[in-house]
């Protein structure tokens, strides 16, 4: 059986927007229609631009936020019938911003020992252990446990983040953007870091981010979310060598390596991103597609299986 | 490991050994504060106000030997020490009963002091939770509180307070529950903006991702995070409230005679403003001045515990 | 032929709690008309500061010093501050990093492009909206009359970029500071936006500063480059020439710890630069960077680390020879 430990099933999120004063309500669709299947151990990376609706579905499956349709399985049990403490058992962030993400007022000791306090694991004496225990792994002086954020740089600052996601050994660690607010260099500390917390400790990841690169060294499956929705799933070494959905394909031609030989990549996306509260009808992406046809206009494409890989396009192959 | 390692300093500030062979110390926020403090003339200037008036509350009975109740009808209307007429036996003169002004004056200061803190206590209880309940849970229980705040906005505080108090009679406890119950929205009003910016960072987020409950955010998650508006609001409401419950006594509706308030010394005084002024002017000059001071220290306080490079 | 923009002995100090920051310390570069050229380096190097310094935008508590700063031949290292405000917004311009707050959310799009050429030049409103629509339409943004009335908070980060773009064009400056322009962008919309800040560049042989700390973006956009460390100039040179040929170990050290899909392998740890970066704070000597540096040795900490310069254009900030450094570039 390979339910996987984390199995998302049709979920989809809608908030209620105001359009003026007296127009009443209009529906964002953050999340739609969104399935997709992690095992244990693997990586998997969420990709897509701002508003694709990744960071509301880092939300729902943290439980911060509830389904409006659909469902979310952690170790095959439905979230719906969990209450948060249960969640935080299985699940655990690492948020972007390492200035935000640690309360200022508090010790990195507090910080770190959060969930444990918070979900009444062990007792006192054993806390102090466990904190020193694991910010030895993540390679922070146990001695820092006294100081506070504003004497940490920012990297040391996500090490701590790691640190509190890390304590009670959850099943699952969901990092949103976790190197994107940070400098190249400590980048690459903190995605070694990652990788070393993997091996330790088989955790599963749940890799959110707007940088291919670092999806594409870190993730071992990928999803493309567009407008609310995944256009394109599968093996991470897969998408990046053969992407079939337009999206998938503009995305990688933007990524700019330091190549100094090549220049700027001819990308033309005809229109700005659209509106997520006016959602153009049949294919989301059809505005912005260089293949879109009269079907793409007036019939959304369904979700195809072809070996391990899923596609949502008409029109789908090599670009 | 690949971070520098870093150490307390000798004054509990950071300095990380960069292996440059030196140190930079970086003073901690609360360093920073109090250097702020110390060249922060408004703060000095209204803390030494605020601490001048407290002591002499506190020191009452060493700065004077008479009871402000005594009534010496013998001595009626003494002006003080710097008249044609004045003795130092009277340093402020008498009132028109005969009892010592600066005996008047001293154990006044307590009854405005006490007043201003309790209402402001109660004021804070009451803004805080309004505020904070407002700011994270947002939606209806946000749309109920600011009509409550709308309310009171709308009802002026005396009025509502001399009517309070011309149904069930003046004291000082009626005073500072009714003044306490009126004052809180201000508190409430900052308390929810600062909430809301609170919680819109992350570390919220992974308190609630930890396991905490909604009570346990709010109170030490959040709350921590409120302390400095709520020091300065705080300052700011006592001064508020002093000058209410002056009002009050004034008008006969606070505070009730004999007991020495400022506001019912100036209220006694009117009568004989034209010959013998210094019966308001006194308590005027002292009100004044614990008013300004907490005004001060609120100003000085918000400057110095601003974040850096704002105003 | 005299450049653009020459800076030397570039300094700024900024004066803090804990002492005297020296943000940029002793920088010099040259850009010429028509080339971009690229400020290079990770939060704090001082690339902000000295651009800032250049336009005369430094905070109140900040000091600024230079050997000399010569703008289209014209000496401005001690101008007044009148002639910096006629020249900033005419033939200096700058592009800020965050599209969502660099425009006034009271005013329409046009009356704030209108309004930068009625500051600088005695033209007519109806020119100037003539112009401004004309570089709206230059920017790629359609219907560019009626985007005029538009306000801010109804134009995406992508479209509010273009609009600084056509702003900081409306007086046709010769020198265009960029700073990172398209960091706050969505990645689809990053590769736009610096096609169109290159082809403008081209078409009006205006010179450009590009900030920024995106070794790609760099590659792909830049003629020449500077890579600072901690207020330093580390490394200059050609684009080419730094990315064939790396020569400062800080350079080296940035090149080869970026995941780059199709050249390192995913999954395997990559490698680091050690340490963090040191606060230029206090007594400042020897090489910043030794002690994160794989080569470093007691020399390094010895007085001022001398520019070396091997061309005109080609320098680097290091007591070791280029032969000595063992390690081959990351191409």
């Amino acid at each position: 059986m390979n339910a996987g430990i984390l199995r998302v099933e049709n979920a989809a999120k809608v908030y209620r927007v105001s359009a003026g004063m007296f127009r009443g309500g209009l529906d964002l669709h953050a999340v739609s229609d969104v399935s997709f299947r992690v095992g244990e151990g693997e990586v998997l990376g969420l990709v897509g631009e701002s508003g694709c609706g990744k960071t509301t579905m880092a939300k729902l499956i943290l439980g911060l936020e509830a389904l409006t349709r659909g469902n979310i399985f952690l170790e095959g049990r439905s979230v719906r019938k969990m209450g948060h403490r249960e969640i935080a058992r299985r699940v655990q962030p690492i948020f972007q911003d390492p200035y935000a993400s640690l309360n200022p007022r508090k010790s990195i000791g507090a910080i770190i020992s959060l969930p444990l306090r918070a979900l009444g694991m062990g007792n006192r004496g054993e806390w102090d252990e466990k904190v020193r225990e694991i910010m030895n792994l993540v390679g922070l002086p146990p001695r820092l446990r006294h100081n506070y954020p504003n004497q940490l740089s920012g990297g040391q600052r996500q090490r701590v983040a790691v640190a509190r996601a890390l304590i009670m050994r959850p099943r699952i660690v969901l990092c949103d953007e976790p190197t994107s607010a940070l400098d190249v260099s400590v980048q690459a500390q903190i995605l070694n870091l990652l990788i070393d917390m993997r091996e330790a400790m088989g955790v599963t990841y749940i890799l959110i981010s707007h940088d291919l690169a670092v999806v594409e060294h870190l993730a071992t499956s990928v999803a493309v979310m567009y407008l609310g929705r995944i256009v394109e799933s599968g093996p991470a070494a897969e998408i990046f060598r053969h992407p079939l959905h337009p999206y998938t394909q503009t995305l990688l031609a933007s990524v700019l390596t330091p190549d100094p030989r090549k220049g700027l990549p001819k990308v033309s996306l005809d229109a700005e991103y659209p509106n997520p509260i006016r959602m153009p009808p049949g294919c989301s992406f059809h505005p912005r597609c260089p293949r879109a046809q009269e079907i793409c206009r007036s019939q959304r494409p369904e979700a195809r299986e072809d070996g391990g890989r899923r596609v949502a396009c008409h029109f789908p192959g090599p670009a | 490991m690949s971070d520098a390692a870093t150490h307390p300093g000798p004054n509990g500030a950071v300095a990380p050994d960069e292996g440059l062979g030196r140190q930079v110390v970086f003073p901690t926020p609360g360093q920073v504060m109090r250097m702020r403090m110390r060249h922060h003339k408004g703060f000095i200037f209204g803390a030494v106000f605020v601490l001048a008036i407290f002591l002499m509350a506190v020191f009452a009975p060493m700065l004077t030997s008479y009871n402000p109740y005594t009534q010496h009808l013998s001595h009626r209307l003494v002006p003080p020490v710097w008249d044609a007429k004045g003795t130092w036996k009277h340093p402020l003169g008498t009132d028109n009963l005969g009892r010592d002004y600066l005996s008047r004056l001293v154990y006044g200061s307590r009854v405005s002091l006490l007043i201003g803190f309790s209402c402001m206590l109660i004021a804070m209880v009451i803004g805080t939770l309004l505020g904070m309940s407002a700011g994270y849970f947002g939606g209806k229980v946000d749309m109920l509180v600011g009509f409550i705040i709308t309310v009171r906005l709308a009802l002026p505080a005396v009025l509502v307070a001399v009517a309070v108090v011309a149904l069930i009679g003046g004291s000082m406890q009626v005073v500072i529950l009714v003044l306490g119950c009126l004052i809180w929205d201000r508190f409430a009003v900052v308390l929810r903006t600062s909430t809301q910016q609170v919680c819109s960072m992350d570390y919220v987020d992974a308190a609630r991702a930890a396991g905490c409950s909604t009570l346990r955010i709010m109170f030490r998650e959040i709350l921590p995070n409120l302390f400095n508006n709520l020091m300065v609001i705080a300052t700011l409401e006592i001064g508020r409230a002093i000058l209410l419950e002056a009002a009050l006594s004034f008008l006969g509706m606070g505070v009730q005679p004999p007991t020495p308030s400022w506001g019912l010394m100036i209220s006694e005084g009117k009568e004989y403003m034209l010959f013998q002024p210094y019966l308001i002017t006194v308590p005027g000059v002292a009100l004044f001045i614990l008013v300004l001071g907490m005004n001060l220290l609120g100003d000085g306080l918000r400057d110095v515990t601003a974040p850096e490079g704002q105003a | 032929m005299t450049a653009l923009l020459e800076v030397e002995g570039l300094r700024v100090d900024l004066s803090l709690p804990a002492g005297v920051l020296h943000a940029v310390q002793d920088v010099s570069f040259h850009v010429e008309k028509g080339e971009t050229f690229s400020l290079v380096g990770e939060s704090g190097c001082g690339k902000t500061m000295t651009a800032l310094a250049v336009m005369g935008l430094l905070p109140r508590s900040a000091t600024r010093s230079a050997e000399r700063i010569l703008f289209e031949g014209e000496d401005i290292t001690h101008a007044h501050e009148r002639r910096m405000t006629a020249i900033r917004g005419a033939r200096m311009t700058m592009i800020f990093q965050e599209p969502m707050t660099s425009l006034d959310p009271c005013y329409t799009i046009g009356d704030q492009l209108e309004e930068v050429l009625l500051e600088h030049r005695r033209v007519s409103r109806r020119e100037a909206r003539e112009r401004a629509v004309f570089l709206l339409e230059k920017v790629g943004i359609t219907a560019a009359a009626s985007r005029l009335k538009q306000y801010p908070h109804q134009l995406s980060g992508g479209l509010r970029q273009r609009v600084m773009i056509a702003m900081s064009l409306m007086c046709g400056p010769s020198l265009i500071i960029a700073d990172e322009p398209t960091t706050a962008l969505d990645v689809t919309i990053q590769a736009q936006i610096l096609s169109l800040l290159v082809s403008v560049q081209k078409e009006y042989e205006t010179g450009m500063i590009l900030i920024t700390h995106d070794l790609g973006v760099v590659a792909r956009t830049a003629d020449r480059l500077a890579v600072m460390y901690c207020g330093q100039v580390v490394e200059t040179g050609t684009v080419a020439e730094v990315f064939t040929r790396p020569l400062h170990p800080y350079t080296r050290g940035l090149m080869r710890c970026i995941p780059i899909p199709g050249k390192t392998r995913p999954g395997q740890k990559l490698d680091t630069i050690p340490g963090i970066v040191p606060t230029p704070i206090g007594d400042l000597r020897g090489c910043l960077f030794r002690n994160r540096c794989p080569h470093a040795r007691p020399a390094c900490a010895g007085e001022g680390i001398e520019e070396v310069r091997l061309t005109p254009g080609r320098s680097y900030r290091c007591i070791l020879q280029p032969e000595e450094n063992p390690e081959k570039a990351a191409a």
